[in-house]
């Protein structure tokens, strides 16, 4: 029931629990998300990867994550 | 790569069957779930040994998501419940996660009487200043001037500071942090875990949804924003001093942490005495 | 002074048999808020659980009190507490919650004069219909209701039994007299007393489902700390333990907790009956006034009138089927109770259309047998 939207990464999002809190792009010190143009069946926006590479793994975005829908592997 | 999310890292400390969680878009209950459980895979604790209590409200929902033992009680008494089950078996941890209105407005006494008799017990607080789960009324940390559904006008009653209550009425342990605060507030957690006696940490939490829509804060991003701009850590103040005033000044930070006989060691060892006497 | 039952003979108040009831049960917690006339249990608790290795603990308030013996039992220690009237109030919250989440334990009512603070030092009995009804919602309870000081002994015992059996929280009904009234009591070895405790699941963690009940009704009782990492809650909840609002979960919870009384009440319920097989007038009573019904009838037999005594000694559930059965046979009923009016609503539901005469008594006194027989000699002429 998780769908991973980024490609290869470590970061996990699952789009089923996401509520759109925005709280990832904002305060991720890297800027590895982005805001995406979709609006899912529910109404939300969930977090797009923007870029990898940018990743330290600091895992910030699995604790401000108030849905449980980012999970990373370290 | 599609993972099931039953792989999820923190699986074994969540139910994970239960969530989406009831939570609103942006509530802080949510990232203080996350700093809980990410506290307890910190310290590698063993789960047989916790008992997670809350009372009603929607803070109150956060021990039916954590997968230890759990209990869900009737509105204000999830600290005497809790200090029923950890007099009664001494080896649990017994951790009470719950909010503002619940702890301090109608359980009020038990929070003053706990922390007087200093039982060991972490108590997790969720202040968001108002009740949210009833629609958003007047609660005892609604700022002055603040408006809720039962003060149309603008509050008049003093809020309590929760902080300094705590640290009055006698616990060992106190900090406050906001929800922006995770990883500090992470520390905390595991520090209170550990520590023995009554401890008490309190979480200042956005609740967009209902406080922050009648006194036009914003959305959840917007509250956050407000936390990282007006919040100050001030260490080892005492809490009387520590400020809270939402859209001012919020003092966070590790505020008391001191040694005090802890009751239900104190109980042990008198039936220890009269066991063996 | 450490054994956890006294056996022996003891010259004691109702209050102090209680207390050692309780600990000849297996009571291990104790949790209560001063009040007249149940105090007296409490302090003896406060010295014998110690003892015994169990915890004493004195509470802010009654809430507190219930709550905390809420959580000892689900802790796994057999857990109590006593009061009165006005605490007895404050309880009916997280009665509620005990019986919502089956969770064994027993509540003592010392009765005194009532409403409100009422006469705190006097007795009465007046709590026999709050001790059903009194928390919000349908459930069902045990209630047991002694009339002497042993029994008050035997009848603790029995409460924590039933509790035990039965997931549910179980009241022993102690009238004011009573609970400061010395009497003697013999209390048996303790391997002459019968102990039950609850039934544990057999499952492993990963398969126990908390509320899933046996063919019984009772849902096997895993205790915190076992590892069975199981929820609770006072919310609707399916047999997760999870809440659920829906009309299905709401209507199977609350048929079986009520059912799991209500199926067994031929097990749960106990009566004494003095003469009442030929009986064709007969009074109805518990506690303290049935000791003055007892000489009433017996007087009243030597005049020839066909009296008889029905004594009850659980008041809930009640013995309705059984009065129904007799009521054929009967031409007048009396009720005797120390309040204006509670159980004999019962006694006229099941013996209609046999005509009840109620006897109430207010203010401390229990019926005279005077009294009683005036009543019994009107009813026969």
């Amino acid at each position: 029931m998780g769908q991973n939207l980024g490609l290869a990464g470590p970061v996990q999002v699952n789009r089923d629990f996401c509520k759109r809190c925005g709280y990832y792009f904002e305060f991720c010190p890297r800027g590895v998300f982005e805001r995406p143009d979709e609006i899912t069946l529910k109404g939300v926006t969930p977090p797009r990867i923007n870029e990898w590479a940018e990743c330290t793994m600091c895992s910030l975005c699995t604790l401000l994550r108030p849905d449980i829908a980012v999970s990373i592997e370290v | 790569m599609t993972r099931a999310i039953e792989e999820h890292p923190l699986t074994g400390y969540l139910r994970i069957d239960r969530v989406p969680h009831i939570w609103c878009e942006g509530c802080g209950l949510g990232i203080l779930l996350n700093s809980f459980v990410q506290a307890l895979k910190d310290l590698e604790f063993d789960m047989d040994k916790l008992v997670v209590v809350s009372g009603i409200g929607c803070t109150g929902r956060a021990s039916g998501y954590i997968k230890s033992d759990a209990y869900h009680t009737t509105h204000g008494r999830a600290i005497a419940f809790a200090t029923g089950v950890k007099v009664a078996n001494p080896d649990l941890k017994v951790v009470v996660i719950s909010g503002d209105g619940d702890l301090f407005a109608i359980g009020g006494n038990h929070f003053i009487h706990a922390a007087r008799r200093n039982i060991d017990m972490l108590v997790i607080c969720a202040n968001n200043f108002n009740y949210g789960m009833t629609g958003g009324q007047l609660g005892p940390t609604t700022p002055i001037g603040s408006r809720t559904q039962t003060s149309p006008y603008g509050n008049i009653e003093q809020p309590f500071n929760l902080s300094a209550l705590a640290a009055c009425s006698g616990a060992v342990y106190v900090s406050r942090w906001t929800t922006l605060h995770v990883r500090r507030l992470t520390e905390s957690i595991k520090k209170g875990i550990h520590k023995k006696g009554f401890s008490f940490i309190e979480v200042i939490a956005p609740c967009s949804t209902v406080y922050g829509r009648y006194n036009r804060l914003g959305d959840g991003l917007d509250m956050m924003n407000d936390l990282k701009e007006i919040s100050v850590i001030k260490h080892g103040i005492y809490p009387t001093e520590a400020t809270i005033e939402p859209g001012k000044e919020i003092v966070v930070g590790d505020f008391v942490d001191i040694e005090k006989p802890e009751y239900s060691d104190m109980v042990q060892a008198f039936i220890k005495e009269q066991m063996e006497g | 002074m450490s054994r956890k039952v006294l056996t022996g003979s003891y010259f004691v108040h109702g209050d102090w048999a209680c207390a050692e009831g309780a600990l000849a049960a297996g009571c291990k917690f104790y949790a209560a808020y001063p009040i007249t006339p149940a105090s007296e249990i409490a302090e003896r608790m406060a010295v014998r659980l110690p003892q015994v290795g169990g915890a004493f603990i004195q509470f802010e308030d009654e809430l507190g009190a219930m709550a905390a013996v809420v959580g000892a039992s689900y802790a796994g220690k057999k857990a109590m507490t006593a009061t009165s009237g006005p605490g007895f109030s404050l309880m009916q919250e997280n009665i509620g919650l005990a019986i919502m989440t089956e969770a064994p334990c027993v509540v003592v009512d010392v009765m005194r004069g009532a409403p409100s603070t009422g006469q705190p030092t006097k007795a009465g009995q007046g709590e026999m219909m709050q001790v059903r009804w009194g928390s919000h919602g349908d459930y069902e309870i045990i209630s047991l209701v002694p009339s002497s000081v042993q029994e008050t002994f035997d009848l603790t015992v029995e409460a924590f039994n039933r509790s035990e059996r039965y997931r549910i929280p179980t009241f022993v009904m102690v009238d004011g007299i009573l609970g400061h009234m010395y009497e003697r009591i013999e209390i048996p070895e303790p391997e002459e007393i019968d102990i039950v405790n609850r039934k544990k699941p057999t499952q492993t963690p990963e398969e126990y489902l908390p509320f899933k009940a046996d063919e019984d009704l009772i849902p096997p009782m895993a205790n915190f700390g076992d590892g069975y990492h199981f929820y609770s809650t006072g919310l609707t909840h399916d047999e997760r333990g999870y809440p659920d609002m829906s009309i299905e979960v709401q209507d199977k919870l609350i048929r079986r907790l009520s059912d799991k009384i209500r199926r067994n009440e031929e097990k749960i319920i106990r009566i004494e009956e003095v003469d009442v097989e030929d009986a064709e007038i007969l009074v109805v009573a518990y506690g303290i006034p049935s000791r003055s019904a007892l000489k009433a009838v017996e007087q009243a037999r030597a005049e020839g009138i066909r009296a008889g005594l029905l004594r009850l000694i659980t008041a809930w559930p009640f013995p309705t089927r059984i009065l129904e059965d007799l009521s054929s046979q009967l031409d007048a009923v009396i009720m005797l109770e120390m309040n204006y009016g509670q159980l004999v609503r019962e006694v006229e539901r099941a013996v209609k259309p046999t005509p009840v005469t109620f006897l109430p008594k207010l203010g401390e006194e229990p019926h005279k047998p005077d009294e009683i027989l005036t009543a019994i000699r009107r009813c026969s002429g």
